[in-house]
C-alpha cells in the first residue's frame, strides 16, 4: 500500500498545480471573453473549449507534438534551458491544466457575464477606476461561479488519465498517479493493490466534496 | 453671459441586431431641478449616461457650470470616475455583496478593497444619519425594501461629495404612494443641500411635482428645449399637462383667434389666444402646436347624460393611474395616441366619483384655460 500513497501525494500534486494555472489563465481568458468584444471571439472560445470535447489521446498527441523533444515548443525549451517535459510531473500537469481548463474558463466566462454591469458603472462613477472595480465588485460577485468551476477543474484534473499517460508516461513515484496507478495494478493482476487504490481515490473524492461544501460563502453574494 | 448650469450636446449612433438608433440631444439650463422626461426608449437613459461618462458620443460637447467634461472637437474626455458626479441608478445597482454601511462608504475608500464589515467612516456614518438609514446600516440590499434601497443608494451616491446628481426614472421602481414621498423628500434634500439635480423620468407628474424646468426627449432627440419655454416661466412651473398635436383650423374674430388642436388620437382642443399671438407664433391650420392645460383647470366627469356646458373641451380618456394624497387625488388620463393628462380633483371627489385606473372619464377645462405654445 505504501506505492498507493506516493500514488495519491503525486496526483494531488499534480492536480492542485495544474488547477492553479487553470484559475489564473482560465479566469483571464473567462473575462476577456466575457467583457470583450472582438473579431473571432466564438471562435476562439470553441478552441478553448475543445479539450473537453476531444478524445484525451488526441489531446496527449497534440501535447507529444507541441513539446516533445523533437516539437516546435519543446525542442526549444530543451536547446535554451536544457528542460525536458515529456515523462516529468511537470508534464503530468500540463496534461491535467489544458485537459480541465475549459471548466474554470466556461463557468467564470458564465459569471462574468452574469455580474450586473450596472454594478460596474456604479463603481466607476464613485471614483474607481478598471482594477480596482475589478477586484472590488466584478471578482467577488462572480467569485461563486468561479469557486464552482474551478472545484470541478480540480475534480477533472485529478481524474486525469489518457493524455497523463501519453505525455508523462507512468513512472511509479514519478508520473503514476492513482488512476494511472489503478489501471496498471489491473493490467498486472494486482488485485489487492487495485482494491486499495480504488477505495483510496473514492475516499479523496468524498473529502473533495465536502471540502467544496464549506468553501462556498454562506452568504450567496449576487443573490437578488 | 455666465455659463449655463447644464450645457450638453450629445450625438451617437448605436446599432444592435440591425436596429438603429440615433441619439442627438442638445438642451441648456440653469435650472437647479432639471427634468429630462419622454417615453422609455427615446434616449433618456443614454443621455444621462453620456453625462456621467459612461456612454462616449461621438460629437459633441457636455460642460456643467462651465466646466468642460467632454468635447469632442477638443478631444477632452474626462474618466467617469472623475467628473465628480452621483448617479442614483434605475434599480439603484446597489453592490449585494456588501451592507448599508460599506455600500455608503465604498466611494471613500480608494484602492483595491472594499471597506470592512464594521469599518465606520466618519462621512459615510453622517450620511447614514441624514437619510435615516442608520437602523438597517448592516444590513444586505436583498434585505431591505425598495424605499430603504432608494436611501442608500442616495447616501452612497452623495457621501462622495458630487458636483451635481443624475437620477434615472428614481422612482420608477417605488409603489405610488411611496414615490410622491419620496419627491417631496428629495425636493426638499435637494433645497437643503443646494445641490444641482438631473433626473429623467417617463413620467409627467414628475416634471411638475420636481422640475423648475424640464427638457422633453423624443425618439433620441430633445424636442422642446427649455428656452423655448423661458418666456412664459408661469407655464413651466404650473401647467402639468402639454399635448401635442397639429392645428386644424383657426377662427379669426376681432381681439381673440379660437385656434382648434387635433391630438395624435383624433380628438379635439379648443382654444382662444389673442390675434396677436396667434399670428407671432405661426398658428396656422398644419402647424405642428403643443397646448398647456394646468392639472387644477382641469374637471373630471364620468358621465356628462347630454348636459350643456360653457367649457368647450371635453377630452375622453380612461384612468391610467389614481394617486391618492391627503387633500387632493392625481388622476393621470390617458387620452389616446399615447398622451396623458393630469387632473387634480379633491380626495372626497375622487371617491364620489368613484374613480379606479381603467374607468372611462371625460376631462372637462375651458378654451381659456389652453395655452398655446409651437415646439422649439
Amino acid at each position: 500500500m505504501e506505492a498507493a500513497w506516493v500514488a495519491l501525494g503525486l496526483s494531488l500534486k499534480v492536480a492542485l498545480w495544474a488547477t492553479a494555472i487553470d484559475l489564473v489563465l482560465g479566469v483571464a481568458a473567462g473575462f476577456a471573453l466575457a467583457r470583450h468584444r472582438f473579431p473571432g471571439r466564438e471562435l476562439v472560445d470553441s478552441v478553448l473549449l475543445l479539450p473537453m470535447v476531444l478524445p484525451p489521446t488526441v489531446l496527449g498527441y497534440y501535447l507529444l507534438v507541441v513539446i516533445g523533444r523533437r516539437g516546435w515548443l519543446g525542442g526549444w525549451l530543451e536547446r535554451s534551458f536544457g528542460i525536458h517535459l515529456i515523462f516529468t510531473w511537470q508534464g503530468a500537469v500540463i496534461a491535467a491544466a489544458i485537459v480541465a481548463f475549459p471548466f474554470v474558463c466556461k463557468s467564470a466566462r458564465a459569471a462574468f457575464e452574469n455580474v450586473d454591469a450596472q454594478l460596474e458603472h456604479a463603481a466607476k462613477v464613485l471614483g474607481l477606476g478598471a482594477t480596482a472595480v475589478f477586484l472590488r465588485v466584478t471578482l467577488p460577485l462572480a467569485g461563486r461561479g468561479i469557486l464552482a468551476g474551478v472545484l470541478l477543474a480540480f475534480a477533472r484534473a485529478l481524474g486525469e488519465f489518457g493524455a497523463t499517460l501519453m505525455v508523462a508516461g507512468s513512472i511509479p513515484g514519478e508520473t503514476q498517479t492513482l488512476s494511472i496507478a489503478v489501471y496498471e495494478a489491473v493490467q498486472a493482476g494486482q488485485d489487492e493493490l487495485a482494491n486499495g487504490l480504488v477505495l483510496l481515490t473514492s475516499a479523496t473524492c468524498v473529502v473533495v466534496l465536502l471540502l467544496a461544501g464549506r468553501l462556498a460563502p454562506a452568504r450567496l453574494p449576487g443573490r437578488s | 453671459m455666465t455659463s449655463p448650469r447644464w450645457n450638453v450636446s450629445v450625438r451617437k449612433t448605436l446599432e444592435s441586431g440591425g436596429h438603429r438608433f440615433e441619439l442627438d440631444v442638445s438642451f441648456r439650463s440653469d435650472a437647479t431641478r432639471l427634468v429630462l422626461f419622454g417615453p422609455s426608449g427615446a434616449g433618456k437613459s443614454l443621455t444621462l449616461r453620456a453625462i456621467a461618462g459612461l456612454l462616449r458620443p461621438e460629437a459633441g460637447a457636455i460642460a456643467l457650470a462651465g466646466e468642460t467634461l467632454f468635447d469632442a472637437r477638443a478631444g477632452i474626455d474626462v474618466p467617469a470616475g472623475e467628473r465628480r458626479l452621483g448617479y442614483l441608478f434605475q434599480e439603484y445597482a446597489l453592490f449585494p455583496h456588501l451592507t448599508v454601511r460599506q455600500n455608503v462608504a465604498f466611494g471613500l475608500r480608494r484602492g483595491w478593497r472594499n471597506p470592512r464589515r464594521g469599518e465606520a467612516h466618519a462621512k459615510a456614518e453622517r450620511w447614514l444619519d441624514t437619510l435615516e438609514i442608520r437602523a438597517f446600516a448592516d444590513r444586505y440590499p436583498d434585505e431591505l425594501s425598495g424605499g430603504q434601497r432608494q436611501r442608500t443608494a442616495l447616501a452612497r451616491a452623495l457621501a462622495a461629495e458630487p458636483r451635481a446628481l443624475l437620477l434615472d426614472e428614481p422612482f420608477a421602481a417605488l409603489d405610488a404612494s411611496l414615490r410622491v414621498r419620496l419627491r417631496d423628500e428629495l425636493r426638499e434634500l435637494q433645497a437643503r443641500l443646494g445641490l444641482p439635480i438631473l433626473l429623467i423620468t417617463h413620467d409627467e407628474a414628475d416634471v411638475a411635482a420636481f422640475a423648475d424646468d424640464g427638457v422633453r426627449i423624443e425618439d433620441g432627440h430633445a424636442v422642446a428645449a427649455p428656452e423655448s419655454l423661458e418666456g412664459s416661466s408661469a407655464m413651466k412651473t404650473s401647467a402639468r399637462n402639454r399635448l401635442a398635436g397639429r392645428v386644424t383650423g383657426v377662427t379669426a374674430g376681432a381681439i381673440n383667434d379660437e385656434v382648434e388642436l387635433t391630438l395624435a388620437a383624433g380628438q379635439r382642443i379648443v382654444a382662444v389666444v389673442t390675434h396677436e399671438s396667434a399670428s407671432s407664433l405661426g398658428l396656422a391650420a398644419g402647424a405642428e402646436a403643443f397646448a398647456l392645460i394646468k392639472a387644477s383647470s382641469v374637471l373630471l366627469a364620468t358621465d356628462l347624460g347630454g348636459a350643456r356646458l360653457s367649457a368647450r373641451n371635453q377630452l375622453r380618456g380612461t384612468v391610467a393611474r389614481l394617486q391618492p394624497g391627503t387633500v387632493n387625488a392625481e388622476v393621470l388620463i390617458d387620452v389616446g395616441g399615447g398622451q396623458t393628462m393630469a387632473a387634480v380633483v379633491t380626495q372626497e371627489s375622487a371617491l364620489s366619483l368613484g374613480l379606479e385606473p381603467g374607468m372611462a372619464v371625460i376631462a372637462v377645462f375651458k378654451a381659456s384655460s389652453v395655452i398655446l405654445g409651437v415646439p422649439g
